[in-house]
């Protein structure tokens, strides 16, 4: 009989238990890697500081209120030349906007019809598609943006061709549009007095159609009958403020474009540089569109459709109640991150002068005033924000087709559909494997929004260390102490790492211990002067304030009326 | 046949004879079919037919002649060129087609980036093919291991055929790692064969392995091969006209660029992707930062940031060549996308993978190479190559920091005097190179992606 | 009947047990999150043991057996392998799973390697054995669970059974004293249990320490010299076949087994 004598488990600690014992293997690889990032981050640091003594620059961002000094041919809002570089790049900012939504909306158009047409059964209009997807997806994108603007400036006529009686070139659509190769001139809305009636009308049409639309569901659900939803919609949208129109006098007019002198006055002038980017950006992502659409649609099953068909269902009711419901759901994550690449495609503007944010502040800004640190920095951010928030949107959705995938219509919480669906309502409680199944959507968008608000905490902290160059509160962060350099900067890694777990995965309550207190001891450290974040606000009073507004959101989350708290490892357990 | 047996009222029924096949009506097959199923099938489609029929007629001759029947091949300057024809003035292609693809590379060195590429396509064909047609399967099998090597081997091939001067210093970076394993090997060797004497708590020999590669990278390796240099252009043929970074473009730049970024990338994709995986939340964390944030900004920023900060993250004396710099940025930025591919990749395994892998006792190291990651890349090469397709249209974007690139020497040439003016012929010449050669890859990721589907089954 | 049953009792006689305890699993608990999975297991297996562990659906059976080779880790208790305890040591833990072989519901075999690779990967990448012994080895073992003519071929091309016996196959090459089977037939066509189960039947003969958790009631008749019946993550109760068949102790057994036979 082999006696089997448990080895001592004891014996101490050996150096070699470090890789070699599980309980200290992970630690120790992070805490190894930890130092690696830190030492790399440093040797970074420094050789920044010493090559920007060398060069004799620093890092302040106060060159921001400066005169700008150029000027910008597109200004969706007030600027001139003597305006400051803040509000250059806030300007180039909008402009990217500009681009990127009106890009998004056309961009989505042309590839859904692209999509659905490449699945014709007409092989004249399948072949044509697959040669437009083919071509548009297998050729630099800055090629085709500069075609298009060749196409512009080179084959339209100048403004010049439009004057006098014998004008070579003419307007289209009843001398409404005109098209040159300066850009086109479109007929401007001109509202006059009285007008918000009509608007008002429209947004109440807009608000009744809603409405009418559930009252239709419901009385649907109720008798079974079916109302033609649409085109009474369509009357109470359309109709009903165009009638205020006429009655009300015609309040809303049109300003037409028309050759003055040199060059057209009024109306709406769509810039070539504008243009150009739109149409190339927006032809180019619908291609990319129409092979997601299309990959969408083939991918509900062909059964699907039959089935349907078996049941006796209309091919109009199989497409919008079966095959559109699945194919959405496979659709919609590729075409936001197609909106995410779009909007970082507009970037591409510089090369035909339009004047977005890489135009402004990554252009122009830089070279003038040479800062590459700040300027860069500022501008990747912004578009990092701007990928982010369209990256959350889609989490948001993807939580929502998950939602819809488990447990059709139980209220989880703020997700999308029931953002849609109105707020309220019973709430179902989640059987406990559920949860344990999908840890955190119900609260997500909540507490997402409590992640930004901390998000803008450090932000507004590492603005006040590093960009306000507070030299009468403080010495600034290149005159601080080894020590504390170091201890700030791992304070604001850390607090990052924190806040991206959060933001990123499903956040535990360690999490949010962390986050705080490295935010505490981070502004310990500073000496945060908490109070002037918010003007006649007392610093003690901000702490308390906020301490009791999240505590608020803990008891929320923890006692509330939602579901789900395998967020905090505990799940409510069915009556 | 119809000898149908009469029984009256009842209900039997015998076939005696079967029924031979008969053609479909006419309507239904053939050419008429064909069109009527496709082309006319309905009014609304019929209506689109002709309408799309109408469209190519009215363009194609205009375009036809316009490129071909109008058009002119050869002439010095523009203006000549609107003389001899209305339509397209090829003759630009012709004059600067040498400039298109190779940028200033000295002429009678251009057989250099050319041999080069054709080295390349071997190395790929070394690490991505199964099989080649024409080649039989042992004979691949037993010569893929060494070229394999060849194809690891090769980057430093390819860079000292481009860049030139002397081969030692590319060798001498491929002998870094020969000079780490033998420097491990031999004190493991040492240690057993003269009893016992280094702690086994301590994995020495790696540690010694890896200062030795460190002290060869940071100055062995210049020593010897600076001695060597000295010598070898008497005694070897090994030296080439060096040529700056600042004579490459075109075409040869771009595919530089692409390939290089999408080969570095890969190794730190890799590490990414396994990073982000690892469960451990300070390396996780720091993997899905840096992905986000590389995701989330677009390449022509981060081309500004080559061109001006990159610099000052390093050394003030350390001087690095503008080119570098771009393919460092470009690496950095397609990495992330990496991550992402091989992520998925990793994720579309099933969990019985890892789980018998432990269960054999194989470590993570051996695991993930072993079993994990040879399915995971197999799996991932559809998207890798979706990855390169979009990193190679995306070099276009590096004129905007000044490189002479494809789009980069369109300009130089409507700038210059003899052109001045042209516009169409460059930028369908580029439109039609970039598809040639992204579409060539798009079919075969395609094609590989039906293969793997097929595999699997 | 009675026949059967005399053949089956000499069979088992051939099968020796010895004394020597090659598992021992003190008061061992685990937990995922919050629910209990394994609460308090006592057990102990000899060195030549054929145990057969069965159960509802959730019992905690693969728990148990994913336990021993660490593919899950307890909380609480010891569990000792061959003298080695397992704790969060990972030398001990590598030790432990080149000595304990595993076969898995689903095969888990890797489909980019051949059948022969697949079968020598862990000897020679854990046990440094020099390839060609390793595949020495593994065509030994091919031959018994015969199948060497598909030892070039890919897992893919193999039917499920065929899978199943490269599983046992690959780890019986690792030579380990014990081999664990987590539901090895339930993933199969019928027609193709058979086959497998042959294969364990004539490894049990050969005296291999075996824990198999299955449904497999035959096999548990003709060659399981223990069977525990599991429910709730506990043990419930544990006997030699022939009593735990024809006199089941507890309410929970009868029902199971009213359940599985009673058809």
């Amino acid at each position: 009989m082999a006696v089997i004598d448990p080895p001592s488990g004891g014996g101490g600690f050996r150096v070699d238990m470090l890789w070699n014992d599980s309980r200290y293997r992970s630690t120790f690889i992070q805490i190894v890697a930890l130092l690696a990032t830190i030492t790399v981050f440093w040797l970074i640091v420094d050789n920044v500081v010493a090559n920007l003594a060398r060069v004799g620059k620093d890092f302040a961002f106060n060159f921001m209120t400066n005169p700008a000094s150029y000027d910008i041919n597109q200004r969706p809002l007030d600027y001139t030349s003597r305006d400051s570089h803040a509000r250059a790049a806030i300007i180039g900012i909008i402009n990217t906007l500009l681009v990127a939504v009106v890009g998004c909306v056309l961009a989505t158009i042309i590839g859904v019809l692209a999509g659905i047409a490449r699945l014709s059964r007409n092989l004249m209009l399948r072949a044509i598609m697959s040669v437009y997807v083919e071509v548009i997806r297998n050729v630099p994108l800055l090629i085709q943006i500069l075609l298009v603007m060749a196409v512009i400036t080179e084959t339209l006529p100048v403004p010049r061709d439009f004057r006098g009686e014998d004008a070579v070139a003419s307007m289209l659509f009843w001398d409404s549009v005109a098209l040159t190769n300066r850009g086109f001139y479109f007929p401007a809305l001109i509202f006059q007095e009285g007008s918000w009636v009509v608007v008002a009308a429209f947004i109440a049409g807009i608000v009744a159609s809603v409405v009418f639309s559930r009252y239709a569901a419901a009385r649907q659900a109720a008798t079974g009958d079916t109302m033609a939803v649409l085109p009474i919609n369509a009357a109470i949208i359309i109709l009903t403020p165009l009638a205020i129109f006429f009655v009300s006098g015609m309040p809303i007019g049109l300003d037409l474009p028309a050759f003055q002198d040199f060059n057209f006055q009024g109306g709406l002038f769509l810039r070539n540089s504008y243009l150009a980017l739109v149409i190339a950006l927006a032809v180019y992502t619908g291609a990319f569109i129409a092979e997601n659409v299309r990959a969408g649609i083939m991918a509900v099953n062909r059964g699907q459709t039959e089935a349907a068909s078996a049941l006796g269902l209309q091919p109009g009711r199989t497409m919008s109640l079966v095959i559109l419901p699945q194919a959405l759901r496979i659709i919609i994550p590729p075409l936001i991150s197609q909106y995410l690449n779009l909007t970082k495609n507009s970037s591409l503007a510089l090369f035909v002068g339009y004047m977005d944010l890489t135009g402004t502040l990554m252009g122009i800004t830089l070279n003038q005033t040479g800062r590459e640190f700040e300027t860069l920095g500022l501008g990747m951010a912004v578009y990092l924000t701007i990928s982010l928030s369209i990256a959350g949107v889609m989490n948001l959705y993807n939580e929502d087709a998950k939602l819809v995938e488990r447990t059709s219509g139980t209220g989880g919480g703020l997700s999308l559909s029931t953002l849609l669906a109105g707020f309220g309502g019973p709430w179902e409680r989640i059987s406990k494997g559920d949860a344990q199944m999908r840890p955190t959507y119900g609260l997500r968008l909540e507490m997402n929004l409590f992640w930004l608000f901390y998000a803008g905490m450090l932000l507004l902290m590492v603005d006040y260390v590093f960009i306000q160059g507070a030299s009468e509160l403080r010495p600034s962060y290149w005159d601080w102490g080894m020590g504390t350099k170091v201890a700030a900067l791992t304070m604001t890694v850390a607090a990052f790492a924190a806040l991206a777990t959060c933001l990123f995965k499903n956040p535990r309550f360690i999490d949010i211990i962390a986050a705080e207190f490295c935010f505490f001891v981070l502004a310990v450290l500073l000496g945060f002067p908490f109070g002037a974040l918010i003007p006649g606000v007392d610093g003690t009073m901000f702490v308390f304030a906020t301490a009791a507004m999240r505590l608020a959101i803990f008891g929320y989350t923890v006692l509330g009326p939602r579901p789900n708290l395998t967020f905090f490892h505990r799940v409510r357990q069915e009556a | 046949m119809t000898d149908m047996p009469n029984t009256g009222n009842s209900a039997l029924y015998v076939r005696r004879e079967m029924l031979a096949q008969q053609p479909p009506p006419p309507s239904t097959v053939g050419v008429v079919g064909w069109l009527r199923e496709n082309l006319f099938r309905g009014p609304v489609n019929s209506t689109i037919t002709v309408l799309i029929l109408l469209m190519i007629l009215w363009l194609a001759p205009g375009i036809a002649s316009w490129a071909f029947i109008d058009a002119t091949w050869n002439a010095k300057s523009l203006s000549e060129c609107r003389q001899l024809g209305e339509g397209a003035c090829w003759a630009v292609i012709v004059e600067r087609f040498g400039q298109f693809i190779y940028g200033f590379y000295p002429a009678e060195e251009r057989w250099r980036p050319n041999l080069a590429f054709l080295l390349m396509l071997l190395a790929f064909a070394f690490a991505l093919f199964d099989e080649v047609p024409g080649v039989s399967k042992e004979v691949w099998a037993r010569i893929r291991p060494g070229g394999l090597v060849f194809s690891a081997v090769f980057p430093f091939i390819a860079y000292w055929l481009i860049w030139g001067g002397s081969i030692w210093g590319p060798i001498g970076l491929v002998a870094t790692p020969v000079v780490g394993y033998f420097a491990a090997v031999g004190v493991d060797k040492l240690n057993s064969q003269y009893g016992p004497f280094l702690p086994d708590t301590l994995p020495v020999p790696s540690i010694v392995g890896l200062v030795a590669a460190l002290v060869w990278l940071l100055g062995g390796m210049q020593l010897v091969a600076g001695a060597l240099t000295a010598i070898s252009p008497e005694f070897f043929p090994l030296w080439l006209p060096a040529v700056e970074s600042k004579s490459l473009g075109g075409f040869l730049l771009a595919t530089i660029i692409g390939v290089a970024g999408i080969v570095l990338s890969l190794p730190i994709g890799i590490l990414l992707a396994l990073g982000r995986r690892s469960g451990l939340f300070f390396i996780q964390t720091v993997c899905i930062v840096f992905i986000e944030c590389m995701r989330g900004v677009p390449l022509i920023t981060l081309l500004f940031v080559a061109s001006t900060t990159l610099s000052f993250l390093f050394p003030p004396d350390s001087n690095l060549d503008e080119l570098l710099r771009v393919v460092i940025m470009v690496t950095i930025f397609a990495s992330a996308y990496m991550a992402e591919v091989i992520r998925g990749g990793l994720a579309s395994l099933p969990p019985g993978q890892y789980e018998a892998a432990d269960a054999m006792g194989l470590n993570y190291w051996q695991a993930t190479r072993l079993i994990i990651m040879p399915q995971a890349l197999k799996v991932s090469i559809p998207n890798i190559v979706n990855t390169f397709i979009g990193l190679f249209k995306d070099t276009t974007l590096v004129a905007v920091i000044g490189l002479l690139d494809v789009i980069g020497l369109i300009t130089a040439t409507r700038a210059d005097s003899a052109w001045n003016g042209i516009n169409w012929e460059l930028y369908i010449f580029a439109a039609l190179f970039f598809f040639i050669a992204c579409f060539a890859m798009s079919r075969y990721s395609m094609y590989l992606e039906r293969k793997l589907a097929t595999d699997r089954r | 009947m009675n026949e059967v049953a005399q053949d089956m009792t000499a069979d088992r006689a051939k099968m020796a047990v010895s004394d020597e305890e090659v598992i021992q699993i003190r008061s061992m608990n685990k937990w995922y999150g919050d629910f209990h999975v394994l609460r308090d297991i006592n057990l102990t297996v000899n060195r030549g043991e054929r145990i057969v562990v069965c159960g509802p659906s959730g019992s905690g059976k693969s728990t148990l057996i994913r336990c021993i080779n660490r593919l899950e880790e307890h909380q609480a208790g010891d569990i000792i392998v061959d003298g080695t305890e397992l704790n969060s040591d990972l030398k001990n833990i590598d030790k432990i799973r080149a000595e304990v072989g595993m076969v898995f519901q689903h095969f888990n075999l890797f489909p980019h390697l051949t059948i022969l690779e697949n079968c020598t990967l862990a000897p020679i990448w854990v046990r440094k054995t020099p390839k060609k012994d390793a595949e020495e080895t593994a065509m030994h073992f091919l031959t018994k669970v015969k199948i060497p003519e598909q030892a070039n071929k890919y897992p893919g091309q193999l039917s499920g059974g065929q899978q199943q016996r490269v599983a046992i196959a690959r780890a019986l090459c690792m030579r380990p004293r014990i081999m664990l089977f987590d539901e090895p037939t339930s993933a199969l066509d019928p027609e193709m249990i058979k086959e497998v189960l042959d294969t364990m039947i004539s490894l049990a003969e050969e005296g291999m320490t075996m824990i198999c958790v299955t449904h497999e009631m035959g096999f548990a008749r003709q060659v399981a010299n223990r069977v525990i019946f599991m429910d709730q993550g506990q043990i419930v109760e544990q006997n030699e076949p022939e009593p735990f068949f024809n006199d089941p102790q507890s309410d929970r057994t009868k029902l199971f087994l009213s359940q599985i036979l009673g058809h």
